[in-house]
């Protein structure tokens, strides 16, 4: 079991800071990588990626499957592919299947499909950390094709 | 030890833009509205990328 601290920035909340459970990953994809920050959010059904960094990582979103998008903001659409991830402090490569999409308001929301299937997640906001345990026994069965 | 809190450093300018921070998260080494483009300029630097949300909104995602 690995812990991580909240990412804190500016907010408006009832305190000035606003902290989100934040993780830094690595991913991969069609021999191209690159390290992103993500928020680890267990409200998303599934993990979700904005529409540059498919672009990143030569993803051809036109051959991928288009799927609905719905959440407080509004409906929107996205694209679906299989990418590869490593998470920090961790060395064992997951499958996770992503929806693309330029409806998000920040690079990456990681979600239940395929993140949290992979990693038992303590929250603690009282002391701004949390915990990601890997379930070895993890599958995935979201079809993205 | 990195730096958790970026409020210091990620400022109204970089927020919904992709932003490079050091490995420490304790600098923004560059910024940019295109992802490719700011990898690019980047090169091959040791960097972490996000993309900071607006401070003046609370978000549901």
């Amino acid at each position: 079991m690995e812990q991580f601290t909240y990412l804190g920035t500016l907010g408006m909340g009832s305190s000035p800071m606003i902290y989100r459970p934040s993780v830094q990953i690595d991913i991969r994809k069609n021999g191209k990588h690159i390290l992103q920050m993500a928020i680890v959010d267990s409200g998303s059904d599934i993990t979700l990626m904005d529409f540059d960094i498919a672009q990143f990582l030569e993803i051809d979103l036109s051959k991928c499957r288009e799927v609905n998008l719905g959440g407080i903001t509004g409906k929107g659409v996205g694209y679906v592919s299989d990418i590869a991830i490593v998470v920090e402090r961790f060395t064992k490569e997951i499958a996770v299947p992503v929806v693309f999409t330029k409806e998000l308001n920040t690079g990456i929301l990681l979600g239940q499909e395929g993140f949290f299937d992979n990693y038992k997640v303590t929250f603690d906001k009282r002391h701004t950390m949390f915990s990601l345990e890997e379930n070895k026994n993890a599958t995935i069965g979201f079809p993205s094709k | 030890m990195k730096n958790y809190n970026l409020s210091n450093i990620i400022k109204k300018e970089h927020e919904g833009k992709w932003v490079a921070l050091s490995p420490m998260y304790d600098k923004v080494v560059g910024y940019s509205n295109n992802l490719v483009s700011l990898t690019r300029e980047m090169k091959n630097q040791d960097v972490v990328y996000m993309k900071p949300t607006a401070s003046d909104s609370l978000y549901a995602f």
